[in-house]
């Protein structure tokens, strides 16, 4: 056995290099519109610490193509002079409570460092003529990053990239804001400075209001204020538009056809503390997927009004993942001891998050999953009794009026073949009999000819028939190919004669 | 909140009920849970939902199947791996192995403490009853458990001996003198009510101090010699079914043994160096009158061929011995081939150098013919293993098909042995006889791994005696086929 020597405090001043500075804004999301969440974050927070007599406030987004910029501005509280310059530079050590805002970490804000060359923050507090400045030097932070020759700490790449300035305040004293600036944001795939993607993403991430048109919008508040302490929904504005979540009353479903909610449904997860989350669910009959172009598809899971990860991130609670995207709702958490990850992707680790998604698994999971497939199951039995039905109504239109097509004869005895193999043997007499009798069916021309009074114009019929070729083939260019090969046919045969 | 349990036995072969997972159903049921039980995949409990699955786990050369099973539930479980509980012995005697395998870790040995899956409560589950009513949601026509009409349970744990062979030492290290067997009786009556039998599953009960005091448990529990069940009076009777030790079987717990309706007993001959002992415990175990014994023969530890046959003939000499008695004992030999502790497939190398995997599988096509067990009769037992152990190599050494096929069909009506056997198997016998022992040696290099490829390489460089011997493993279909078409014609 070896001694340990001693044990003892480390007292030597420790180094923080540059990376970390690497990993908290350029290494910290996998998706640029993910910065753009944490100063919607940030904003929100700043907006609940007004008085209730400001509730109108809002968050401005400004996405400006030409300049390759974007701005994010909020009528919140903004932050006081005396303590903007340790806020806005200090790494990692905000003075939020973690209990009542959606940020408390102090790093969202170096979210916009990797994806511009300038980032600006101005802010402003109410009763005082002071604005704060803070502008970060993004391509030179990471120049210094990038170059493997520099070995420098944190703190002074952070003095090396930032400067701190503050200025009089030109309009009312009574102003209060913060602003976030992204200059010459970096083009190509960049989403940020594409405004459709934008709206979209915010929508569905955002704590934005459910759409004035959806009819149950006002029921679904109603419900949540009540059960989630958090919930709050705020104006946020994409160039000059609010947006809504993506909710309306009707869903398009991938298969094609629409469905209107009938109603919703009410979900409370629960475990044996108490209630961890709330939420809605539309009222559907599961017919198919929700389109994903409707971005209503899935139940998502939302914490103080965000989504937590991606649309999907609940999906991994069905049976088959595809079954989360049959519903579309929200699960809200209610319990002070989830906390989101720093990436927003998931919950820290905790019992309360064992729970949440066990009480998920138990109350929706497995019982829609288990909905879900015996009703596509039902369906697909429905298909192939639809599908024996017509195979039926056409063996008997062969055999009694002829058929007009060899090929059609010979796809309607190998179908009646398939089912054939594995019906009882009753069933299977009856099937044999007829597949005799359609081998023995005449062409419907035939069939005609010996019909005893039939003085049938073959011209007239002809006509007849093509008319019906053209008007009832629902693809036209089909119809145009087989009029062509006509054609063809019928002026080959007179050029022989 | 009542939970949800889910109880799962892998698919494979069993006969014995789980009684492990039948215990964690009485603890679950007694804390009011609801549970269920499964054997193998089962699709349509995924769709349920499930607080925890609960996996026994047997053979390790189940290994296959049981991880594929884990995989399934665990998956089921949305890979939630701290609701996912696995024991029995495969999981006591790869823990390691299992974990890296499925990520979960698996509990070990007994469950003796209540901090072993996170019990919120102090009730030591192995002393429970087992529930047999569970037993009923997994039976259907095509598979039913043996022994479900027999209290099942213990009246000592553990061994005191640590034999190289055995996976007792590893999964119940601490021998415990004595488990109070009354309690888990009258446990099963008021959960399942009364039952004929009783099987006893300890590992050496000759071993405990408190042997008088089981044998008198037993015997309160109704079961003494003679006893009756039910209305129809059928015979009550008691089997240890892991078998005693002969070393420690002396003429008083003979006397104690034979106050209760032991059928069969049950002796371990594992070595043919405990002949004296094994001998002396079964003339003594005659002596107190037991009629029916069934015993262990284990091969391919450290025996050789030669001490197997020895082994098994000593059965059948008893038996002639007997079979003159009043008592008439009669001794059923059950060999058993040892597999080794870690075998993640039964067909595993011991390292026995006496064994190859053509007698291994000669053995196995020997004792199919019997359905397992050596028959007490000498005469059968001669035309199945030989007259001597020579001939019980010659045997060992032929093709399977040969084996299969070696009594003419009318057998029946002919004395001698010799005259018994298809045309084939006498000329395999001649053959083999004449051969010098260093071309048998020769033989066996050929077929010992008991592979084709091999036999035709060795076939081109041999001489003629050995080449006629080969000839017949490479062709052995087509000389049976044209033998018994011959035959039939």
């Amino acid at each position: 056995m070896s001694q340990p020597l001693e044990t003892k405090r480390i007292r030597d001043k420790l180094t923080f290099g540059k990376y970390i500075l690497d990993s908290l804004s350029i290494g910290m999301y996998s998706h640029s519109l993910m910065s753009l969440r944490e100063y919607i974050q940030n904003s929100a927070d700043s907006i609940d610490c007004l008085n209730d007599n400001q509730r109108g406030a809002s968050i401005t987004i400004d996405v400006d193509g030409r300049k390759k910029s974007l701005s994010v501005h909020d009528d919140g509280v903004g932050i006081p002079s005396n303590k903007a310059k340790s806020t806005l530079k200090n790494i990692g050590c905000s003075e939020k409570d973690p209990a009542s805002n959606r940020g408390f970490r102090g790093i969202g804000r170096l979210g916009g460092l990797g994806y511009c060359d300038e980032l600006r923050f101005i802010t402003k507090s109410q009763g005082e003529d002071i604005i704060s400045v803070c502008t970060w030097d993004c391509k030179k932070m990471r120049q210094l990053i990038a170059d493997s020759h520099t070995s420098i700490d944190t703190e002074t790449l952070i003095r090396e990239v930032s400067v701190f300035n503050q200025q009089t305040h030109q309009g009312s004293p009574d102003e209060h804001f913060f602003k976030v600036e992204m200059n010459m944001i970096h083009g190509g795939r960049n989403d940020l400075l594409n405004v459709p993607a934008i709206k979209s993403y915010l929508s569905q991430v955002a704590p934005v209001p459910f759409h004035p048109d959806f009819r149950y919008r006002e029921m679904i508040d109603e419900e949540l204020v009540n059960h989630v302490k958090s919930y709050r929904a705020y104006n946020i504005f994409v160039n000059g538009q609010q947006i809504y979540k993506p909710y309306r009353d009707v869903v398009n479903l991938s298969k094609g056809i629409n469905e209107a909610f009938e109603g919703i449904n009410f979900i409370e997860l629960q475990c044996e503390s108490g209630i961890l989350g709330f939420g809605w669910m539309g009222g559907l009959v599961f017919q198919g997927t929700i389109s994903p172009s409707t971005d209503m598809d899935g139940l998502r899971l939302r914490s103080g009004n965000m989504m937590i990860g991606n649309k999907d991130s609940l999906s991994g609670f069905f049976r088959e993942r595809r079954f989360n995207n049959y519903l579309a709702g929200e699960i809200h958490t209610c319990s002070n001891a989830l906390f989101p990850n720093s990436r927003r992707d998931d919950f820290e680790d905790s019992d309360a998050k064992d729970e949440l998604y066990s009480s998920f698994i138990k109350e929706i999971g497995i019982p829609f999953s288990r909905k879900i497939r015996y009703l596509s199951s039902q369906r697909g039995k429905e298909k192939s009794i639809t599908s024996l039905d017509t195979l039926f109504k056409n063996a008997s239109m062969v055999i009694e009026k002829g058929y007009v097509s060899e090929l059609q004869k010979d796809n309607i005895i190998e179908k009646l073949q398939k089912i054939n193999g594995n019906n009882a043997d009753k069933e299977k007499q009856l099937v044999a009999e007829l597949i005799q009798k359609i081998s023995n069916s005449q062409h419907v021309l035939s069939v005609i000819n010996h019909q005893p009074c039939s003085n049938t114009n073959v011209v007239d019929l002809f006509k007849k028939t093509l008319e019906v070729v053209y008007s009832e083939t629902a693809n036209r260019a089909e119809a145009e190919k087989v009029i062509g090969k006509l054609y063809q046919l019928i002026f080959e045969d007179s050029d022989r004669r | 909140m009542n939970k949800k349990i889910l109880l799962v036995e892998p698919a494979y072969k069993t006969k014995y009920p789980p009684l492990g997972l039948m215990k964690i159903s009485t603890y679950h049921k007694m804390k009011g849970d609801d549970v269920a039980f499964v054997k193998g995949h089962n699709t349509a409990v995924q769709y349920q939902y499930w607080d925890r699955v609960y996996i026994g786990t047997l053979f390790t050369w189940t290994w296959k199947e049981t991880i594929e099973t884990i995989k399934f539930y665990s998956a089921t479980l949305f890979n939630y791996t701290g609701k996912c509980f696995i024991g029995g012995i495969l999981a006591s005697l790869l823990p390691d192995d299992l974990f890296n395998e499925t990520g979960v870790q698996p509990v070990e040995g007994l469950l003796n403490n209540p901090k072993k899956i996170d019990q919120d409560d102090d009730i030591i589950i192995d002393a429970l009853p087992p529930d047999y009513e569970i037993l009923k949601q997994v039976e259907n026509d095509n598979f039913k458990y043996s022994n479900t009409d027999s209290y099942i349970g213990y009246t000592t744990r553990g061994c005191v001996w640590k034999c190289g062979f055995c996976a007792v030492r590893t999964f119940e290290p601490e021998f415990i003198p004595y488990v109070d067997i009354k309690k888990i009786v009258e446990g099963i009556i008021n959960q399942s009510g009364e039952k004929q039998n009783l099987v006893l599953m300890d590992n050496n009960v000759l071993a405990s101090p408190k042997f008088d005091d089981i044998i008198d448990d037993i015997k309160k529990l109704g079961f003494v010699k003679g006893a009756t069940f039910g209305k129809t009076k059928r015979k009550r009777v008691v089997d240890f079914n892991q078998g005693l030790d002969a070393r420690l079987l002396d003429e008083r717990k003979m006397a104690r043994l034979a106050e209760i309706p032991l059928e069969p007993m049950r002796l371990a001959f594992d070595s043919v160096k405990l002949k004296d002992v094994y001998i002396k415990a079964v003339k003594l175990a005659h002596k107190y009158g037991q009629k029916d014994m069934s015993n262990y023969i284990l091969y391919n530890y450290d025996d050789t061929p030669e001490d197997f046959y020895e082994r098994l003939k000593i059965n059948i000499d008893l038996n002639e011995e007997f079979s003159k008695s009043p008592t008439k004992t009669s001794i059923y030999s059950f060999p058993m081939r040892y597999i080794p502790l870690n075998a993640k497939v039964r067909d595993k190398d011991t390292g026995n150098g006496f064994w190859n995997k053509r007698y291994l599988r000669s053995v196995k096509i020997i004792l199919n013919v019997m359905k397992g067990p050596v028959m007490p009769g000498k005469q059968f037992f001669q035309q199945a293993f030989g007259r001597d152990a020579d001939e019980f190599k010659a045997i060992m050494s032929m093709p399977d098909e040969f084996i299969r096929n070696r009594l003419v069909n009318n057998w029946k009506d002919i004395d001698s042995i010799e005259a018994r056997w298809m045309p084939y198997v006498r000329d395999w016998m001649n053959t083999f006889y004449k051969l010098p022992s260093n071309d048998i040696d020769l033989l066996i290099e050929a077929i010992g791994p008991s592979d084709k490829k091999r036999i035709e390489e060795y076939y081109v460089r041999s001489n003629n005696n050995i080449k006629k011997l080969l000839e017949y493993h490479l062709e052995e279909d087509t000389i049976v086929t044209a033998a018994r078409n011959q035959e039939n014609t």
